[in-house]
């Protein structure tokens, strides 16, 4: 079987090995610039190669979490390297006195900006997250589980930092009202 | 209370990410590409993290997924101190799991030796058959070895990014090694290549390179001829064709090989369309470990099982250890422990005090059967445990029986020894070295209820030719 771009997600799913080296031939670059872009002011070489590596094994492992009825292949690697390399400064950071000269806001102090839940069910979480407003909801999944910058989701959905900040608070109120009517707790 | 975003795990972020509009031109401007070296160690990482080569180095790698599951730490022995830096290194590494064989008889010298990196890898000798390739080496440090390693969470200075040529060609196969140290700068290992469908001449040139040990990258590169004259006389293959059907697949059994140092049962097989795939389960069947007996109903000592998977179909290669005799046939008992069973069980034990107990005293394992412990003797720093285990599979059996301390810590052993004697089937010795006196231990024996034995799926593997 030759692996193309036409079969080899199927084989990645189908377990083949071939697919990894198919996806490594032709994503490892577009991955390697998405680390470097977040990773870069680490500086720390290893550490990229690192996270690299990491990101094809996770895709390997969670294959079946991409749908291809939502978007291309491309376009959802592109999402997963970020939400990963971002996720892997952070531990980085958290564990090491690695001085990053920081390009991407990690963490946020503003305590009405994050949002921390007790023992919501995770099914009706996500339930409530697809819910939402396709654009409020693509902006709360950024901000929130890849951690982006506000800034950047800004510029590239070409708006304003506040028309983020707007459509991340009503994210939140959203959330807050939607489990709050399943008489779940809100902190 | 967590933060939103650590409630999920990767497979459920990685759904959230399909609903993200990303513009896919982002990175197209910038001028950055992996060098040919870097996307090799890429798929060289990935192949290692990805491949299914399972070993079963006897009791010790079979009794740690146990005891890991039984909550206790493993404690590994401070060194080897049975293993020989003189002599057959992977006779000393088979013998020490029970897996006998006539290693240092087939062996073939090679005691060829490269320094780079302030260490010196010596690869001692190689055994070679139809379908296994064994390499026995050294690794010198000129300091202790794990000061050297980079990564502190690294304890052994794996063979990583090796590669193998056979003639010139790149030679690919699954891998895999174990060994011990011998003192802190001494470590001794054997690394094994499944060269079940490799179809190797009988002579043949042989590159190695080793690129990465345990994360110290230099090149230790080594050259030698490979011959498989003396051992081929020896060797006893059958093309069985034995065709069998499992609820999730059907198989064919398309040799079983018996060489002075390996028993080897390779099949292949395609899955069934409408197979439900269980979780952590892509790509293997629902029922590959299985226990299996010779014509006397002795059971055979699995040593590990290699599979390869492409789309529905896949093909295996398990291999137990080597038998004096040629049998008439083969027969096999699949079993499994239920995957969703695997994370959250907790295995019962029945235990005895090592000190103070009459013995002979038994120890049940459940349905499956019995340990029976019949001496505990103390010689000098040694404490050795003689036991026969009775029922249905005694290897397996066997090899879930432990010593542990007050606290329920596992003590992990330093022997684990098969009697070779044919007249003494079942018959094993566990050696411990320099217990601490002033503690006291008990033996464990699991219960082995939760392991899902299918004897309705039992077959027969003739071996006619």
């Amino acid at each position: 079987l030759i692996i193309n771009e036409n079969n080899f997600v199927h084989q990645l799913i189908a377990r083949n090995s071939k697919s990894l080296d198919y996806m490594v031939d032709n994503y490892s670059n577009l991955i390697y610039k998405i680390v470097f872009s977040v990773l870069s002011s680490c500086n720390d070489h290893q550490c990229i190669e690192e996270c690299v590596n990491d990101i094809f094994l996770s895709i390997w492992n969670n294959i079946e979490s991409f749908d291809n009825t939502k978007g291309s292949f491309k376009s959802w690697i592109i999402a997963v390297s970020k939400y990963k390399s971002i996720d892997y400064k952070r531990k980085l950071m958290k564990n090491s006195d690695i001085e990053c000269i920081d390009n991407y806001t990690l963490s946020s102090n503003d305590s009405t900006e994050s949002i921390i839940i007790s023992n919501e069910n995770k099914n009706e979480l996500l339930s409530i997250i697809m819910e939402m407003k396709s654009i409020d909801k693509q902006i709360f999944i950024r901000r929130y589980f890849v951690q982006e910058d506000i800034n950047d989701i800004a510029k590239s959905l070409n708006v304003t930092r506040i028309v983020i900040d707007n459509r991340l608070s009503r994210g939140r109120k959203f959330l807050r009202e939607k489990i709050m009517a399943l008489k779940k707790e809100v902190i | 209370m967590k933060n939103i975003k650590e409630k999920f795990d990767d497979k459920e972020i990685f759904k959230l990410l399909n609903d993200i509009n990303i513009n896919e031109k982002e990175y197209d401007n910038i001028d950055l590409e992996m060098n040919e070296l870097q996307k090799k160690k890429l798929k060289g990482y990935l192949k290692k993290k990805t491949k299914t080569k399972k070993y079963k180095h006897g009791v010790s790698a079979a009794a740690v997924v146990l005891l890991c599951m039984l909550g206790g730490g493993f404690v590994n022995p401070a060194f080897a101190q049975n293993i020989p830096i003189l002599g057959s290194i992977l006779q000393s590494i088979n013998d020490k799991v029970g897996f006998h064989g006539e290693y240092a008889k087939y062996s073939q010298e090679i005691n060829k030796s490269v320094f780079d990196k302030e260490i010196t890898v010596t690869i001692t000798e190689v055994i070679c058959d139809d379908n296994t390739l064994e390499i026995g080496y050294t690794i010198k440090g000129n300091e202790k070895i794990k000061d050297m390693l980079p990564d502190k969470n690294m304890s052994i200075p794996h063979l990583q990014m090796t590669s193998f040529k056979v003639n010139g060609t790149e030679l690919d196969a699954n891998n895999g090694g174990t060994g011990d140290y011998v003192d802190e700068y001494t470590y001794v290992g054997s690394e094994e290549l499944d060269i079940a469908d490799k179809h190797l001449p009988r002579n043949f040139n042989f590159d190695m390179s080793i690129t990465d040990l345990g994360g110290i990258e230099g090149a230790w590169n080594f050259k030698f001829n490979i011959s498989k004259d003396q051992i081929t006389k020896y060797i006893t293959n059958f093309d069985p064709n034995t065709k069998v059907d499992f609820p999730d697949c059907s198989i064919n059994i398309s040799k079983v090989s018996f060489s002075p140092i390996n028993t080897s049962v390779i099949f292949d097989g395609s899955f069934k369309k409408d197979r439900t795939i269980t979780k952590n389960r892509e790509g293997v069947m629902d029922y590959d470990e299985w226990f299996v007996y010779d014509d006397k109903g002795i059971q055979l000592n699995e040593k590990c099982s290699s599979n390869h998977c492409e789309s529905n179909n896949f093909q295996y290669h398990m291999q137990f250890a080597a038998l004096n005799e040629t049998p008439k046939y083969l027969t096999v008992i699949p079993y499994r422990l239920p995957e969703e069973i695997k994370e959250h069980h907790h295995f019962k034990t029945e235990s005895k005090d090592l000190i103070g107990s009459t013995y002979p005293t038994e120890l049940s394992q459940g349905k499956i059967g019995k340990i029976i412990i019949k001496e505990v003797k103390n010689i000098q720093n040694k404490t050795i445990i003689n036991y026969t285990a009775e029922g249905i599979a005694p290897y397996f059996q066997a090899s879930n029986l432990f010593l542990r301390d007050e606290e329920k810590n596992p003590i992990a052993h330093d022997i684990f020894y098969i009697e070779d004697d044919s007249n003494k089937p079942n018959e094993f010795t566990l050696t411990f070295y320099n217990l601490d006196t002033t503690k006291k231990y008990e033996l464990a024996a699991i219960n082995l209820d939760a392991y899902e034995i299918r004897e309705d799926l039992k077959f027969k593997i003739p071996l006619e030719n």
